[in-house]
């Protein structure tokens, strides 16, 4: 049972930088990116690949950061005309195609049968101080994305997104550059979500392209969404309660019986039915964002 | 030659009439509806259950059930949930319609199971023609779809109410200004769409079998049919599936190696289902307005 938390909480902290870097493009850049699993996966199958050529973990992590922050400036600049909706169908499409070459070009990502046997973290250690240890890194990044992602929407950049969100041609008007803004903001996004992406692969060991599903990206919005869009710590409390609701679902079957195919079924049901019921019933979600009433200091 | 041509109508049929139905509901309701694809299945399903329940009412009645079904639940889903959600804006709509067609196929997958299932048809021997291979039933398929299209354009140009859907998609205010009841004909208007999208899943199940799944399958080609011909343009729903269709067979008969002149080479079947993610991508960066329609680009 434990382990079964710190499980539960290593994951959330994983997933809740993934969410923090979302909520960084959407909810303050009003980007509506629906390929943040690729960011993700290019941070993960990079560190899977780098540690098995050899690198230490941390120098993969800093590369898969790297990689994943070039991916969003491609995706950045590859919309940089595009209404909002159709942009985000574009980064849709963006995202199958970053998992099909993951599926296909097997000399490079191991093709369906992914990464596995990577050294992972702190291989000194072993069992649950292994884990302890693990879950103490992933929430130092967590906590240090968190400060980052917040402090960058204090100053003069965080506001220029929020009035990107709110009124694009007032921003364009004002003599702001959105596609330099877009593309900035989706290439430090794009270095967050390659972090979480990267502590994903060495907490796991291993990578596969069945974990670049787009339900994965729509299990990160739904923390997001939960959480309440535009809120730093909203996204934080989403990764928690998402994570924590998905991996007890298939617990039910102790308790009511239930055959096992359906669970599958039944956890796909809840996320959606949270995302809808946020949406109709408090779009501002749990924690809802706190316009300042300070003026942003000048960098 | 000719198996291309035949290859590319069979996909097209797969293809327009959800397309068309798409960008149906898109020109009145304007937000990019993914729960849309997920009628397709829902139609099939009840069209195989009403065949299995009532085996003496024949294959034409419980296909028109599945129809009116689709048609039905995707009217029931604007009414209650999108109505509400598109007041919030096209971002609210577009993430609300990814939870509710997860949760559709969660749903569906719960009720019909997740074995493909088929009709119970006739097995015929395939024709030859001019050295194409061809079966009854995709004969059906394409002559069927043929049919629903020139009843759906008749309809639009020569009767009242195509003529009030026009006068929606073109221009909502002057429409209600001039008398049309605009929310009325928005909901008859996505009954059709629905309706259109239930009569191409029942299509695609009789030819090949019932995929409870195959919304996930048919969003991102269906998707690419409509921006492809410009996302609300209905003569560009159709057309959209056609180039797709015969992207998608051309890409998989070129050979690769005559370019190079190193023994053939063919891209590998893998990547079948890329192309249409890579025509989105290509659309939106080139032409976002679609072949046939207008808007897309940022102010």
């Amino acid at each position: 049972m434990l382990e079964f938390c710190l499980h539960v909480l290593i994951m959330s902290a994983i997933f809740g930088i993934a969410a923090v870097s979302l909520n960084l493009q959407a909810g303050t850049g009003g980007l509506l990116n629906f390929g943040q699993i690729a960011l993700f996966g290019i941070g993960a199958y990079a560190v899977a690949i780098l540690t098995r050529a050899g690198l230490p973990w941390p120098a993969a992590l800093l590369a898969g950061m790297g990689a994943a922050a070039l991916g969003g400036f491609a995706i950045g600049r590859l919309g940089r005309d595009l209404a909002a909706e159709y942009w985000a169908l574009a980064t849709l499409a963006v995202a199958e195609l970053v998992r099909l070459v993951a599926l296909n070009e097997d000399w490079l990502t191991g093709g369906p049968q992914g990464i596995g046997g990577i050294a992972g973290l702190f291989p000194g250690l072993d069992g649950m101080s292994r884990a302890l240890a693990t879950l103490a890194l992933a929430a130092l990044l967590l906590l240090g994305t968190a400060l980052a992602a917040r402090r960058l929407g204090q100053t003069q950049f965080g506001r220029v997104l929020r009035l990107m969100r709110e009124n694009p041609d007032l921003a364009t008007a004002l003599g702001h550059d959105i596609v330099a803004c877009k593309v900035k903001v989706l290439a430090i996004g794009g270095a967050m979500a390659g972090l979480a992406g990267g502590l994903y692969t060495l907490y796991l060991a291993f990578i596969g392209p069945d974990q670049l599903l787009p339900f994965e990206t729509f299990l990160i919005w739904t923390m997001v969404v939960l959480g309440g869009l535009g809120n730093v710590a909203g996204a934080v409390v989403g990764a928690l309660l998402v994570t924590a609701l998905y991996a007890g679902i298939p617990f039910l079957k102790d308790v009511v019986a239930l055959p096992s195919d359906l669970t599958g079924s039944l956890r796909v049901f809840a996320i959606g039915s949270i995302v809808l019921a946020v949406l109709m019933l408090k779009p501002q979600g749990l924690v809802p964002e706190r316009l300042r009433r300070f003026h942003a200091q000048r960098p | 030659m000719i198996q291309i041509l035949i290859d590319t109508l069979i996909r097209t049929s797969d293809l327009a009439l959800i397309a068309l139905g798409l960008n149906l509901s898109y020109g009145v309701s304007r937000f990019p509806n993914v729960a849309h694809v997920e009628m397709a299945p829902l139609g099939a399903a009840v069209a195989l259950a009403v065949a299995a329940l009532f085996p003496g009412g024949g294959l034409v009645g419980a296909a028109i059930a599945g129809a009116l079904a689709a048609g039905l639940a995707a009217m029931l889903l604007h009414r209650f949930a999108f109505e509400r959600l598109a007041g919030a804006g096209p971002a609210s709509a577009l993430i609300g319609s990814l939870a509710i067609a997860m949760m559709l196929r969660a749903g569906l997958q719960a009720v019909f199971g997740t074995r493909p299932q088929q009709f119970d048809t006739p097995l015929t021997p395939p024709h030859d023609l001019w050295g194409a291979i061809l079966s009854d039933l995709q004969i059906a398929a394409i002559a069927i779809t043929a049919v629903c299209l020139i009843g759906f354009f008749a309809m639009l140009r020569l009767t009242p109410l195509g003529r009030s859907i026009r006068a929606i998609a073109a221009n909502p205010a002057l429409a209600t200004a001039s008398g049309i009841d605009a929310r009325r004909v928005t909901l008859v208007t996505v009954f059709l769409g629905g309706t259109l999208a239930g009569i191409g899943g029942i299509l695609l199940a009789l030819v090949t079998q019932l995929d409870i799944g195959m919304g996930q399958m048919l969003l991102l080609p269906v998707f690419a049919a409509a921006i492809v011909g410009g996302l609300g343009s209905l003569p560009g729903a159709v057309i959209g599936a056609f180039a797709i269709a015969l992207a998608e067979t051309l890409v998989m008969r070129i050979d690769f190696g005559l370019l190079a002149a190193d023994g053939p080479r063919y891209l590998p079947l893998g990547y079948l289902t890329g192309i249409g993610f890579a025509l989105i991508v290509v659309t939106l960066v080139y032409r976002p307005e679609g072949l046939l329609s207008r808007g897309g680009r940022r102010a």
